[in-house]
């Protein structure tokens, strides 16, 4: 069979970044330009900032990845980008760039959902098995997806407030943990003791989540311990939240592999970077005797080698986008 | 020489397309700032109905601003994109300095409204220019004894009252340009040096919030 060769375009948030993918599940070339340290000074990402350095990096991205694979335009079979979720000015600027590229060339351009990204950021660790479920958690997600099959989603339950991600960015400034917040936290986590006595969030039979009830419980903590005069211990109250959020997801997806009956466990977004949540689930999937994916380290943030992945499958199946092709910033994944 | 050009920091997308001195299709799609939705196609079809493609095209001229933030980002990283993809030249051009081509007085000042005391203000006299987010009682605006050209694109507040302010110490007249002469701004724009695709921004001109509030370096 030959060879297909994709190129993959990112700049959902505030990373931009373009991929080489074949057969989707072999990484070419992959260029991450961050822009973390400009929204370090704003203590977030500031969507209109994002969506200037896009603007102002995008060819150079483009012009370094294919470079490093030491290809040109026209070893490539198709162009993916990601349409959405995300920031809507931020999205726009590599759709359009996508746009350009497959007029200028006269490749197919294939629309991919971020999440789909997520997910399929495990193609580069192993075969998928199916039916197999998946834990997506991000700073914008955080839901228990079902597949049967390559690209059909079922989602069986999802957050219904805040997401993990917002939950401990949240949390990590109310603590005075700069941004970004959740990944010192993980590493603080390991540091303390579980001391705080926190509310286990949304403890029932659903497969939904919830952590504003927690956030606010650390909140109401911080202000009445500082009220009294006590200093919080940091690394304390980082594993202390850390355990709690990190045992309920563990214990709804333990319940949902089982009654789904699985064949395999992936956890895919950005905080499944987290080595709490990975340890945790290591050991719960070593029980039930379940396979677990995780993405590398380095695809668990934005980028777009795992867009590449997905676009594979997307473009194999016949997705394709016209010149019209707009942001969906709240793009679902089902 | 065959020229592609972009105009999407307006309410209105514009697109030319020329061959040396001649004008060969124009498109004026009101897109209300939906330009994601228009622009590409409309170069499509804009190129589709002249005889060339985009590989015959030599250049590009893109007016980079200010005006609409996500409307000048759509129109810059299209023509970019396209112009480092296949190695053509690209021209940038400011929407301030294009509105003023073709306009000779003492002093030229446009204006790209935004609000009623704020607007987008370029001022030409001889050599020094002065483009910039202008309140309209700005000490810029202390002038006298000139003749002045105020250019804009549509009637608006801030051009009516800078030229009610000047017209006390100065002779005025204003300018209001429904649409460009595309020949004379894309001759103007190629009368300078191309720019590498890559360095290809837009200019934006105003602070945003975020930026105000916090000092970054």
């Amino acid at each position: 069979m030959k060879d297909t060769y994709i190129f993959a375009i990112e700049t959902s948030c505030d990373e931009t970044s373009a991929s080489i993918i074949k057969n989707g599940c072999e990484e070419l070339s992959t260029v991450i330009l961050s822009q973390i340290d400009i929204h370090k000074n704003f203590g977030g990402v500031v969507p209109e900032i994002a969506s200037r350095n896009h603007t102002g990096a995008i060819t150079v991205v483009f012009e370094e990845c294919l470079k490093k694979a030491k290809m040109t335009m026209n070893d490539i079979d198709a162009i993916a980008v990601t349409y959405g979720p995300g920031l809507n000015g931020a999205l726009l600027v590599g759709i359009e760039a996508a746009k350009a590229l497959s007029f200028a060339t006269g490749k197919p351009l294939v629309p991919v959902n971020h999440m789909a990204g997520h997910i399929y950021a495990n193609k580069f660790v192993g075969e998928f098995k199916f039916p197999l479920l998946c834990l997506v958690v991000s700073g914008g997600h955080t839901e228990l997806v079902y597949m049967d099959k390559e690209f059909s989603f079922k989602r069986i339950g999802s957050t219904l407030d805040d997401s993990i991600g917002e939950a401990y960015d949240k949390v990590a400034r109310v603590v005075g943990i700069p941004y970004p917040g959740g990944p010192l936290m993980d590493k603080m986590a390991h540091v303390g003791k579980h001391t705080y006595n926190l509310p286990t969030p949304k403890d029932d039979n659903s497969y939904d989540f919830s952590f504003s009830g927690i956030k606010s419980a650390v909140i109401n903590l911080v202000h009445n311990e500082k009220q009294r005069g006590n200093e919080i211990n940091k690394e304390d109250l980082a594993t202390s939240f850390q355990e709690t959020v990190v045992s309920i997801l563990v214990k709804k997806t333990v319940r949902a592999i089982k009654e789904y009956d699985v064949k395999q466990l992936l956890v895919a977004g950005g905080v499944s970077a987290n080595s709490g949540l990975r340890d945790a689930l290591d050991k719960a999937c070593e029980e039930l005797n379940v396979e677990l994916l995780k993405p590398e380290i380095k695809y668990c943030t934005d980028n777009a080698a795992m867009i590449g992945a997905a676009a594979y499958y997307a473009y194999k199946r016949g997705d394709r986008a016209d010149f019209s092709l707009n942001p969906e910033p709240g793009l679902d994944l089902e | 020489m065959k020229t592609l050009f972009i105009d999407s920091s307006r309410k209105s997308l514009s697109i030319a397309v020329s061959n040396g001195d001649k004008l060969l299709f124009t498109s004026n799609v009101n897109s209300y700032s939906k330009h994601s939705n228009f622009l590409m196609n409309e170069i499509k079809s804009i190129l589709n109905k002249s005889d060339f493609t985009v590989y015959d095209l030599d250049s590009v001229v893109i007016l980079n601003g200010p005006g609409s933030f996500t409307g000048v980002r759509v129109g810059v990283t299209i023509a970019k994109t396209i112009c480092w993809t296949l190695s053509k030249k690209l021209y940038q051009l400011n929407n301030l300095e294009a509105l003023r081509v073709g306009v000779n007085n003492d002093i030229v000042i446009s204006v790209i409204p935004d609000k009623l005391d704020n607007s987008y203000v370029g001022i030409y006299e001889e050599q020094k220019v002065i483009e910039d987010y202008l309140s309209i009682d700005s000490e810029l605006f202390n002038i006298e004894n000139k003749n002045i050209t105020i250019v804009s694109t549509a009637e608006n507040d801030f051009a009516s009252s800078l030229k009610e302010k000047l017209s006390v110490n100065n002779n005025v007249d204003i300018n209001i340009i429904r649409d460009y002469n595309y020949i004379d701004v894309i001759k103007y724009a190629m009368s300078k040096k191309d720019i590498n695709p890559h360095l290809a921004e837009p200019i934006y001109l105003k602070k945003i919030d975020a930026e105000k509030n916090k000092n970054v370096n």
